[in-house]
């Protein structure tokens, strides 16, 4: 008896993802302050090209404003999901997200150093010097998690005691943050303060290539990965016997997690919920295969974290909300209602 | 054939495995009994590489183990544990494909599905391939798991013999089930290049299956042989501190029991 072939559930669903994105940040462009019609998009690109001076004040706004922001938060959305499916395979629990490490908590900090201190401390790269210090602190975070987890639980794979020391490395780098926005001026203040809420408004060219070199590379090296992530699902020893060098994967897929998320960090400031709740949805939708969690969870990370922008931008208008609070106040009811209908153990 | 040669494992200052020396040959049902922390778990662990030993060398036909890397143990070697968790959904032909990973990059190639369908024919696991398997009852998940672990060893890589490990497979399945998998294991056999090697707490599908015992106590090999040779009341009662009565059926299968 022929067998019937083994089929893929995961055909065809990254096209649709694909065109809806394009139709959202589509829409994100062209709603603002101006309104920006499509046509003028589209000779916009033709002119920069052909005729950079002769553009209008509209087509300006478009490329210098609006394409970047667009590019930034689908980047970042792309970042964020990634590290969410990246730590939920490692730690073999779906309800972890990449700030669980210290990642977020540590940029964060590392920024507020900047804003406070930046001044006094002579260190000096240009534009770059807060990504510099947001990765500087992200990576500083997440060693300190491991290196406290290494040396104090017994067994040194254990999840939940990472997790814990998590927790509390988290709390002590948000109560540094918490120091540097009381002993700061009224400026550097509101920075900090914008930066914990999360924002794009700060989006430009630049930070749309640095982050689009960290996503596309954290990306390919994922990719490489994926396999031996989901041999992990049937935990440490199975994947062993699979041929998994289960140390060195631990390893790699830790340091693509801190430098995807500590670039986005370091573009926008802590953008909760987006890393915890993409591979839910991915799963409800299709499985768990994480080849499928990672490509899906960069178009569906992109998808809401750009809803989201959208929503920041029209709550307040003409002003405009910190990103974080939209996703989280839109994301914490989402994840309670995934919870409550879970279909799957922790 | 698989040797085994003086390998010691120390934990805690003691030794867990002491000095073991032990051949399995391909063809043969090896079974290893012994009570309670009289090593077995550590000895299997040992032989697939999973645990290193601190003295002593283990060789696959020859090749000693401890130079090789474990992804290219992988394709000649599967270890079958008893209460695998899997923490997401996942379709059952997934995790049987899973087994596959060691020998194929990128997309699973026509041998890796044809292994497949054929392991999920063998074990009567090819109605469920699409199902979820966190549905699946405990019986039927262990199921998935003998096929997933035949998968990654269904076909010879260029004709070498290849290395099936038992860790207590079946403490979780019934008895038709325990004898179920046995007899699979039997068919497998006659398959040839294979060696299977496992770890079984019941004495009597010991004497019943096995065709070579290893008996453990304390770290030592107390016998190793045939059953008739294993199965004495002298080695059982100074193993297990219990005296059994041996009783022979005439198919010439033996059975313990306690009293």
């Amino acid at each position: 008896m022929p067998a019937k072939p083994l089929a893929s559930p995961y055909a065809g669903i990254v096209p649709v993802l694909a065109i809806v994105l394009v139709v959202i940040a589509g829409f994100s462009i062209r709603f603002g302050a101006v309104e920006i019609a499509f046509g003028d998009m589209v000779s916009a690109l033709r002119k920069a090209w052909s005729a950079p001076d002769s553009l209008q004040l509209t087509e300006r706004i478009f490329l210098e404003i609006r394409l970047p922001r667009a590019l930034a938060c689908i980047l970042v959305g792309a970042s964020l999901a990634m590290g969410g499916v990246l730590m939920q395979a490692l730690f073999r629990n779906p309800i972890v997200e990449p700030g669980l490490v210290g990642t977020s908590s540590g940029a964060a900090f590392g920024a507020s150093l900047y804003f406070v201190l930046g001044a006094a401390l002579k260190f000096h790269a240009g534009e770059w010097t807060l990504p510099i210090a947001a990765c500087l602190g992200g990576a500083a975070a997440t060693a300190l998690v491991f290196l406290v987890s290494a040396t104090t639980t017994a067994n040194r794979e254990s999840t939940t005691g990472l997790l814990l020391i998590g927790i509390a490395v988290n709390a002590l780098f948000l109560s540094g943050i918490g120091f540097f926005s009381y002993i700061a001026r009224d400026p550097q203040a509101r920075s900090i303060t914008f930066w914990n809420l999360g924002t794009l408004s700060g989006a430009s060219w630049r930070g749309v290539l640095l982050l689009g070199v960290s996503t596309s590379a954290g990306l390919v090296v994922a990719l490489r990965h994926a396999r031996q992530l989901n041999a992990l699902m049937m935990g440490e020893d199975e994947a062993l016997y699979l041929g998994v060098n289960v140390g060195r994967l631990k390893l790699t897929i830790i340091a693509v997690n801190v430098m995807i998320v500590a670039v986005a960090t370091s573009i926008t400031g802590i953008i909760s919920f987006v890393g915890l709740i993409v591979p839910h949805l991915l799963r409800l939708m299709k499985g768990s295969d994480n080849r499928f969690l990672l490509i899906g969870g960069v178009f569906v990370g992109a998808i809401l974290l750009t809803l989201a922008d959208i929503v920041a931008r029209l709550v307040l208008k003409p002003a405009e909300l910190p990103i974080g609070i939209v996703t989280a106040a839109v994301g914490a009811p989402v994840f309670i209602a995934l919870l409550r209908g879970r279909r799957y153990q922790f | 054939m698989l040797s085994v040669y003086e390998v010691t494992r120390v934990a805690g200052g003691k030794p867990i495995v002491d000095r073991v020396s032990a051949k399995f040959e391909r063809g043969q049902l090896s079974l290893i009994i012994g009570p309670n922390g009289a090593g077995k778990s550590t000895l299997i662990k040992l032989l697939s590489k999973q645990l290193r030993p601190d003295a002593g060398t283990i060789s696959y036909d020859g090749m000693d183990v401890s130079g090789s890397s474990h992804r290219d143990l992988a394709k000649i070697r599967a270890v079958l544990s008893q209460n695998i968790e899997v923490s997401f959904p996942l379709r059952v032909w997934e995790v049987v494909m899973m087994g596959r990973y060691p020998h194929f990059a990128g997309k699973p190639g026509a041998a890796d599905e044809r292994a497949c369908q054929e392991v999920m024919q063998f074990f009567d696991v090819a109605d469920m391939a699409d199902r979820d398997y966190l549905s699946l009852s405990g019986g039927e998940k262990q199921r998935v798991h003998f096929a997933r672990v035949l998968a990654q060893i269904w076909f010879s890589v260029s004709g070498r013999n290849r290395y099936l490990f038992l860790d207590e497979p079946l403490t979780f399945l019934d008895i038709y089930y325990q004898f179920e998998f046995m007899g699979k294991l039997r068919e497998l056999l006659k398959m040839g290049g294979l060696v299977i090697v496992g770890v079984v707490h019941d004495l009597n599908l010991a004497a019943r299956f096995a065709d070579n015992i290893l008996l453990l106590h304390e770290g030592k090999v107390l016998a190793c042989g045939s059953k008739t040779e294993v199965l004495t009341r002298e080695n059982i009662k100074t193993a297990f501190r219990l005296e059994p009565t041996l009783v022979r059926t005439d198919d010439k299968s033996m059975h313990l029991v306690f009293e």
